[in-house]
């Protein structure tokens, strides 16, 4: 230590003297806590100010269920609700469809504390029709239809329960509404089954400016009747046909080249009648193809009642892995088109949820292994993953 | 009180006067001197187990601390200057000689770069040795003798420093 360094050192240590006042724990504790108070309040104006963002950023996507903006091809929604395991634990959320940051948060306006909200359908106009089941011990006690609207900065407004919307305790779903909202069809199930598992089941088809109910189903178990197991519905032709994808229940009678137990039928109802026989709808589609593994997973018709979109599954013996097609097929011609295949688990049932807009056009898709599923839209064959694409989807509406 | 918290509140007990003295010569004041080893020390308390494990526990807590008062220098707006005592209070004898002491000390540091100053702190008030001055600051040995050499070059040349040093003999 040089001259200047060692008077320096001796300087800086007579100059400093004592500090007045003693540093305890009991004031490092109070600056702790008064540090994480300050974080969580700049977390929050964080999140606050990203959210600001996010819907300044869709604000500028374009207008609700027109044409979209940046990022968006022209006719494909701007938000879409997912009812899902991405946001930690089982939610239903409204999402941006460009940037996928969730927007809200849809609750159950229904005041009881086990209610759960399954399954939710879109009009062409980004207003959206959710069901609110009532459970006590696993089993329903009732069944509404709720009404929302989602904004154009991707808020959920004006909730109410729609005209004829009580169900009763039934299990209902899946759903679907015709393109102006003007009618929505529900399968419901009696307690303790399910659509696809009962040829009890029935299609209702609600007035939504009336409440007045059309029921549509099963004929009477006789001998040649057809009787299906319901899948899944959707509307076609602006709303004047009701498709729906059913399977053959073959009754102990059946002679077995009359009823293959998986022949899957695509149908037409019309929702503007006043209910009947599922079986006295014309057939769009049948796919009887004894031997072969593709199974008819998913259908939906387009607006225009032309085309239909069916999403087939294969699951061909290991170590060939499943797969999950999305084909088109025009009704008028039977011509038909892969648009979009994806590959699941070897020797396993993908997970699949499908579902379209109200033009039948634009395509959610959640499909392939449990485990890590492809999760977007379809757009000319290809898949636009949604952003942040959950674990799992349970149901998906645009 | 578990172990981990015994353990701090014992550094605290031992250390917080050597730390505050350091404090002070960073930063020309007390109060603020006080502020930056509680902020340091809570900063430090969440990672304590994993601090304690290491060589020297007050090593790290320096570091928080020159870093906290490097970022607090680096704000525009520096906020409220806390104080745990009033500005008026009764002189305590003569105290001219200290005040004359503190204030050119406190010219010959403001005199120095933010690195300078800490350099010249821990190197030569707490005693640090070089290696782990660069440990603290994040630098390499190097720049840590490169910085002393600048600092003492500039400070050889400081009238203040000159004018205390002459006083001090005297």
């Amino acid at each position: 230590m040089n001259d200047v360094e060692t008077r320096l050192t001796e300087l800086l240590k007579a100059g400093v003297g004592d500090p007045p006042n003693r540093v305890s724990v009991q004031a490092v504790r109070r600056k702790r806590a008064k540090r994480q108070m300050v974080t969580a309040a700049g977390a929050a104006a964080a999140i606050a100010a990203l959210a600001a963002v996010s819907v300044g950023l869709a604000g500028r996507v374009g207008s609700p269920g027109a044409a979209a903006g940046a990022g968006l091809p022209a006719g494909v929604p701007r938000f879409y609700v997912e009812e899902g395991t991405s946001s930690g634990g089982l939610k239903t959320v409204v999402r941006s469809t460009a940037t996928g940051l969730a927007t809200a948060r849809v609750g159950c306006p229904w005041r009881d504390a086990n209610s759960t909200i399954y399954p939710i359908a879109a009009d062409g106009h980004q207003r959206f029709f959710m069901i609110c089941t009532a459970r006590r011990h696993q089993s329903p006690t009732g069944a509404r239809i709720y009404q929302f609207r989602v904004t154009g900065t991707g808020q959920v407004r004006d909730y109410s329960l729609i005209p004829g919307g009580q169900l009763g305790a039934v299990i209902a779903g899946p759903m679907a509404v015709s393109p102006t909202g003007s009618h929505v069809a529900v399968i419901v199930s009696p307690p303790g089954t399910g659509p696809a598992t009962t040829p009890q089941a029935q299609i209702i088809v609600i007035n939504t400016r009336t409440g007045a109910h059309a029921v549509w189903r099963n004929a009477q178990a006789t001998r040649h009747a057809a009787r299906f197991r319901i899948f899944d519905i959707s509307f076609a032709s602006g709303g004047r046909e009701l498709a729906f994808l059913g399977t053959r229940t073959c009754g102990p009678q059946d002679d077995p080249p009359l009823c293959q137990p998986r022949d899957q039928q695509i149908r037409a109802l019309s929702p503007a009648a006043k209910g009947g026989v599922l079986s006295t709808g014309p057939v769009l589609l049948r796919t009887t193809e004894p031997g072969k593994a593709r199974w008819i997973e998913d259908a939906a018709v387009s607006a225009d009642g032309s085309t239909l979109t069916i999403v087939t599954t294969t699951v061909p013996p290991k170590p060939q892995p499943s797969t999950v097609t999305v084909s088109q097929v025009k009704i008028g011609t039977g011509k038909h088109r892969v648009i979009y295949r994806i590959h699941g688990s070897s020797g396993q049932e993908p997970e699949i949820f499908f579902t379209a807009d109200a033009t039948g056009r634009h395509f959610l898709i959640s499909a392939g292994p449990f485990t890590h599923p492809a999760v977007g839209w379809i757009h000319h064959g290809q898949l636009v993953s949604l952003k942040p694409f959950g674990a799992w989807v349970f149901y998906e509406a645009w | 009180m578990s172990g981990e918290a015994e353990g701090f509140a014992q550094f605290i007990e031992a250390r917080e006067q050597a730390l505050q003295r350091t404090a002070w010569l960073l930063t020309n004041d007390w109060a603020l001197a006080q502020d930056l080893v509680q902020t340091a020390l809570a900063r430090s308390w969440p990672y304590w187990a994993r601090i304690r494990r290491g060589d020297d526990p007050e090593i790290y807590v320096r570091r928080v601390m020159v870093n906290t008062w490097a970022t607090w220098r680096r704000r525009r707006w520096r906020a409220e200057q806390p104080s745990g005592v009033l500005a008026d209070r009764p002189a305590r004898g003569d105290m001219a000689a200290d005040v004359a002491t503190r204030f050119a000390l406190r010219a010959v540091l403001g005199a120095l770069t933010e690195r300078q100053r800490a350099v010249v702190v821990l190197r030569l008030f707490d005693d640090l040795p070089e290696a782990q001055v660069a440990q603290i600051l994040g630098c390499a040995v190097g720049t840590v003798k490169a910085t002393m050499s600048q600092a003492l070059d500039r400070l050889r040349s400081d009238p203040h420093l000159a004018d205390l040093m002459d006083r001090r003999a005297r």
